[in-house]
């Protein structure tokens, strides 16, 4: 597990880490939206620009960026093969079949690979940079608006707060499960696809039976703690906007408006 | 007046043949320190869920501080009683320390100002405001209590209901967590109600509550309690070392005094009559 670094927090001070996390959901949202736009060289070039200055600002390793990235390696590399073979259009070097390589096809994949690692990048950067707790605040306080339409936006983030706050748990109980199937002989991670799956039911069930009766446990403690319903409480943790935030957020509006400027240059 | 007040208290589970708790009758009074004991399965967990309206009793009553409990009272019965479970990470909710210090609060519509300094105190009541911002996953089960004791002191309950809190902590984290509760008792004149099978938590008691199969079947001063040796292991209770020592000794046919004595009592005991012989 530990060489699983999408969707990690990496603990800093950096520029980026104090930002608060509903602008920084907001940076991501405009950024990702705004890759949609891009069409031509200097649109991308915008984009890697602002990205990597970004980047430099979170002060995150870029060896872990890298790190984060190569999970991802065989489905990238899937969509840019599909897309070579498939994409039509345009001078034709080679075909075979339905299979057939042409400029269009070629330059597709390539606009596509970009997109792809852009939106990989920025999203990586925002889990990097922001602990999974604060997401969750800040989707809340971003849904806020939806309550006046009785959504339940309090209690939908209290699960996603519950989820995350457990993960760890299910962790560490996953691998006591597995060391008891362990010493009584049990390997795993050897043998076909079958006997490995064979392998894996034996802890699946346990885990599952045991984040049930946790399940029970909790709403039990929560409901002594008076716990009634989602909605009507008061709130502890509170997010700051400050000017950092409010700045980031107009040179990213900025960014948006250059980039469908340039469009036009094509 | 007492301040927990239960009569004729019955509760069965839809899915079993007896009832969990049968035909129970108890009062506590307010200040008190009243530990329950009994072996696996004897209907512990049972009543103390129905005490905090978790479970609603199928016959008998219950008073809380002089309310009545029903499905109407039952938040407000809950203001006055705070719960720590057995297991510390089926009831640490917050993702962090100083949230789930909070919680109960939030629940309860306390303004920000004022959580923040009940968070505050509570953790430093507890010894752990160093770890406000830890999460769980980077706490010991004993910390993990603690922060549960703090939890339930932040909205200042009159009655603490103890649920084999300490029966996952070591020995050390046991006892730490008892003084803290002994402490804690003193200052705010708290009632406890201590379900346990811990012989050092239920000495703390001023009465000891045996239940099996759901009824109360005893009811004695530690003192007296522990005077049955081995007999505690029927009762629910880990016999402690020194009465294990005391009944070894009179098997030997020393002269052994006949109430119970302490690890401390005992060792004095000891040291006197080897010197008076
Ligand atoms: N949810 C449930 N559904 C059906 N039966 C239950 C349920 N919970 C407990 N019981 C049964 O009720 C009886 C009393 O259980 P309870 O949990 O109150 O015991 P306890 O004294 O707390 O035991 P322990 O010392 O193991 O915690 C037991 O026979 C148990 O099997
Ligand atoms: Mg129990």
């Amino acid at each position: 597990m530990n060489n699983f670094m999408f969707g990690r927090y990496i603990p800093g001070n950096s520029w980026v880490h104090r930002l608060d996390p509903r602008a920084k959901l907001l940076l991501c949202f405009i950024y990702i939206g705004v890759v949609f736009f891009a069409n031509n060289f200097w649109t991308y070039l915008l984009l890697t620009v602002v990205l990597l200055g970004s980047i430099i600002l979170a002060a995150v390793p870029a060896r872990i960026f890298i790190r984060g990235l190569r999970p991802l390696f065989w489905l990238l590399l899937f969509t840019v093969v599909i897309q070579i073979f498939f994409g039509a259009g345009g001078h034709v070097y080679w075909q075979w079949g339905v299979f057939s390589i042409t400029h269009d096809g070629l330059v597709s994949a390539g606009l596509i690979l970009m997109r792809f690692v852009l939106i990989i990048l920025i999203s990586t950067l925002l889990t990097f940079t922001t602990q999974p707790l604060a997401i969750a605040d800040g989707i809340e306080s971003l849904l806020n608006p939806l309550r006046k339409v009785h959504f339940p936006v309090a209690t939908l983030a209290l699960m996603l707060s519950l989820s995350l706050r457990f993960v760890p748990t299910l962790m560490d109980e996953a691998t006591k499960i597995m060391n008891a199937q362990r010493s009584r002989g049990v390997d795993f991670g050897s043998g076909g696809l079958r006997q490995q799956i064979k392998t894996i039911v034996p802890i699946l069930i346990p885990l599952f039976v045991n984040a049930f009766q946790r399940a029970v446990d909790i709403s039990i403690a929560m409901e002594a703690r008076g716990y009634r319903d989602g909605e009507n409480r008061t709130k502890y943790r509170q997010l700051k906007w400050r000017s950092a935030d409010t700045i980031s957020l107009v040179g990213f509006v900025i960014m948006a408006g250059l980039v469908i400027a340039l469009r036009q240059l094509t | 007046m007492a301040i927990i007040s239960v009569s004729n208290l019955t509760y069965q589970y839809a899915q079993s043949e007896a009832p969990a708790v049968n035909d129970v009758t108890f009062d506590v009074e307010a200040g008190d320190w009243v530990a329950i004991v009994g072996h696996n399965g004897s209907g512990k967990s049972t009543l103390a869920k129905l005490l905090i309206g978790i479970l609603a009793a199928d016959s008998g009553t219950i008073d809380i501080a002089g309310t009545r409990l029903t499905e109407a009272s039952v938040w407000d019965v809950r203001e006055t009683i705070g719960m720590v479970f057995q297991n510390p990470d089926n009831q640490f909710v917050g993702a962090t320390v100083a949230d789930d210090v909070a919680f109960g609060m939030e629940n309860r519509h306390v303004s920000r100002d004022v959580m923040i300094r009940r968070v505050k105190e509570a953790l430093l009541q507890v010894g752990m405001w160093e770890f406000r911002d830890r999460e769980p996953a980077r706490l010991s089960g004993g910390q993990k209590q603690r922060v549960a004791l703090a939890g339930v002191m932040a909205v200042a309950p009159k009655i603490l209901i103890l649920d084999e809190a300490t029966s996952m902590l070591d020995p050390e984290g046991r006892s730490d967590i008892l003084n803290t509760i002994k402490t804690l008792k003193q200052k705010l004149n708290l009632t406890v109600l201590s379900i346990t099978h811990d012989i050092d938590e239920a000495a703390q008691a001023d009465r000891i509550l045996v239940i099996d199969d759901g009824r109360f079947i005893e009811e004695a001063t530690p003192q007296a309690l522990f005077e049955h040796g081995s007999d505690l292991i029927a009762m629910g209770l880990d016999v402690p070392f020194s009465a294990k020592l005391t009944e070894l000794l009179a098997q030997r046919g020393v002269a052994v005094p006949a109430h119970y004595l302490d690890e401390g009592s005992l060792a004095d005991w000891l040291w006197k009559s080897r010197l008076t012989k």
